[in-house]
């Protein structure tokens, strides 16, 4: 790893005990069939937000600070270059809510929104949304596990904890998600092997 | 025969985990309870919010979470100016 990331330091101020990588997934960009921005098909996230922007297009974000969330503000922050609190307009929506409602908000507003390609199969009121912008590297998702630290948390349950972490890396438990699907879609791709992650 | 399929009393994990992950964790704990016999007790929500109730000190045995790192990469980005720290993406098998 190159940064501290926050996960480090939640385990190096003695919350959690080693993170385990487990598996990934991706965002996807949504956003409505007329595309008032112009980004349907585009691979590039960060020329995708800059259009959305520039267009003062309707965007919907979570604003609940899920990993979701913050990947979007990274996105717009530091990739697109873009101070979102500050250069947000009434075109930016932010909720405080979940994936399910923000996908609500942004088919009843005809708005993107940034999701999860899980939830995106998953959410049965599409409407008149589609898949804008996908494929990007930097829409890649990554999970992890950790064990609560027993040493700060005394009623954590070490052993059974780490024999649930134990099996999801485990080659049975890296194979029960790789075999979940929705709609003969995989969903997450499992790589407890790759420890750069 | 339970000594071979795990530990001889079924006991509860109290797993914290992303809302994204709900579906999908779901099915999986599921095999695991097969497998072990124990049970998965899991709640759902914004990586952040559970994060900062683990610290408050609501009772979890696990957290699986989405990518954690954002928040620190924009805090250290506001002290250093632009650090482009997404490369560590690009590791993944696309």
């Amino acid at each position: 790893m190159h940064a501290k990331s926050a996960e480090e330091k939640f385990l190096a101020e003695g919350q959690g005990v080693k993170r385990y990588p487990v598996m990934y997934n991706d965002f996807v960009l949504i956003g409505p069939k007329s595309d008032p921005a112009g980004v349907k098909g585009m691979k590039d996230i960060t020329k995708a937000l800059q259009m959305i922007k520039d267009k003062q297009a309707p965007f919907i974000s979570r604003g609940d600070r899920s990993g979701t969330h913050l990947a979007e503000l990274a996105l717009w922050n530091k990739n697109a270059g873009i101070d979102i609190e500050k250069d947000k307009g009434p075109w930016y929506k932010s909720i405080g809510q979940g994936m399910g409602a923000a996908l609500n908000t942004a088919s009843a507003s005809n708005a993107y929104v940034l999701s999860d390609r899980g939830t995106w199969i998953s959410f049965k009121n599409k409407g008149d949304l589609a898949i804008a912008v996908e494929g990007d590297k930097l829409l890649f998702n990554q999970y992890g596990v950790m064990l609560v630290n027993p040493e700060k948390h005394p009623n954590v349950k070490k052993d059974l904890g780490q024999q649930f972490i134990d099996w999801l890396v485990s080659p049975e438990g890296q194979k029960a998600i790789a075999n979940y699907k929705i709609n003969g879609e995989q969903l997450f791709y499992p790589n407890a092997d790759d420890h750069s992650a | 025969m339970l000594a071979m399929t795990g530990p001889a009393a079924a006991d509860t994990i109290q797993l914290f985990a992303a809302g994204s992950l709900k579906a999908a964790l779901t099915d999986v704990a599921k095999a695991y309870e097969a497998t072990s016999g124990n049970k998965i007790e899991a709640r759902y929500g914004p990586s952040g919010l559970l994060k900062s109730e683990i610290l408050n000190g609501t009772k979890a045995d696990i957290f699986a979470s989405a990518n954690m790192e954002h928040p620190q990469a924009l805090r250290d980005e506001k002290k250093s100016g632009p650090v482009s720290r997404f490369a560590r993406n690009t590791l993944c098998h696309w």
